[in-house]
């Protein structure tokens, strides 16, 4: 059974698949992507903006979630803890 | 006594160098950890970052005495043991604490009766290991053993390199406790290979160090 996501690595997961679209992602995409309910990815969607990691775009009527400087650093930041864990057992 | 009178005396100087650098790289430990901790407000990361503060404050203590017998106490013969005797007391406890707390993390022990148990008999044995901190450098070698092992484990999980190089840094300090106990099997038995082992001892442990360095630069550089 696979192991349930902390609300860390969940946003992890979701600016992760962000960037993977290169930086900007459609919100069906990211639902896809991000294996959340509709519900709770609104949720998280609505704390990530809060917090500025990601942005709205509007490009020709299509709504994109944009990757903020921010959310980049939250990546990388996010990455060398999980190394760190990864490497010394925790 | 203590199993250092019998170091090579050149050597106090370059020990307390050895003690401060590994205090240093302990001390980025202690701030990556409670950066993590800060960021994911997990507390593995604070009490990670804990044992690490506790490695430092083990070496700087141990530092300072050499520091105040090498340089400070003016008859040596006189005043040598006490500071000495103090210095390694507190540096017995303060290790036995972190490297306990290391290895229930690495082994993910979260029974609190489990871990508060563990932690007072590693406490004890520091507090009673007299006669050349042979007690001391058991327990010291088992849990140290017994970390490298589930970080070999990790690492055959993993598959990592910094997995293999996080397991490289606890199976020498591991062999390096190891060459600290024979020397005070040396001691015992008269064989004369004192100073041989108190050398590759100290590499040893400071090449455990100086690889924790290396893990740490390449996991700050991802």
């Amino acid at each position: 059974m696979a192991e349930r996501r902390d609300r860390i690595t969940i946003i992890y997961d979701i600016l992760s698949a962000i960037a993977a679209k290169s930086g900007r992602i459609k919100p069906t995409h990211l639902l896809y992507k991000s294996n959340l309910s509709h519900i709770s990815m609104k949720k998280y969607i609505e704390e990530l903006k809060g917090k500025k990691l990601i942005d709205e775009e509007h490009v020709k009527e299509h709504l994109f979630y944009k990757l903020t400087d921010e959310g980049i650093k939250f990546l990388n930041d996010y990455k060398k803890i999980r190394e760190f864990t990864e490497s010394f057992g925790l | 006594m203590a199993i250092t009178l019998q170091n090579p005396p050149l050597f106090y100087t370059i020990d307390t160098a050895l003690q401060l650098v590994s205090m240093l790289i302990a001390l980025l430990i202690v701030g990556f950890g409670y950066k993590a901790y800060r960021f994911t407000k997990d507390k593995r990361y604070y009490y990670y970052s804990v044992a690490f503060a506790l490695i430092a404050a083990a070496f700087f203590v141990k530092a300072l005495s050499n520091v105040i017998i090498y340089y400070i106490v003016p008859s040596p013969a006189a005043n040598f043991l006490p500071v000495f005797n103090w210095g390694i007391f507190a540096y017995r406890i303060l290790m036995m604490l972190a490297f306990t707390g290391i290895m229930l993390m690495t082994l993910k022990i979260t029974d609190r009766r489990v871990v508060l148990l563990l932690l007072v008999f590693a406490l004890f044995s520091a507090i009673a290991s007299e006669d050349h901190n042979t007690a001391f450098y058991i327990l010291y070698i088992i849990i140290l053993g017994a970390t490298s092992t589930q970080l070999y484990l990790n690492y055959k999980l993993k598959k990592s390199r910094l997995g293999l190089a996080t397991f490289g840094i606890f199976a020498m300090l591991t062999v390096a406790q190891a060459l600290f106990l024979a020397l005070i099997l040396d001691f015992y038995f008269k064989i004369g290979l004192g100073a041989l082992l108190y050398y590759a001892g100290q590499a040893f442990q400071i090449t455990s160090f100086l690889l924790l360095f290396y893990v740490m630069i390449r996991i700050s550089r991802r």
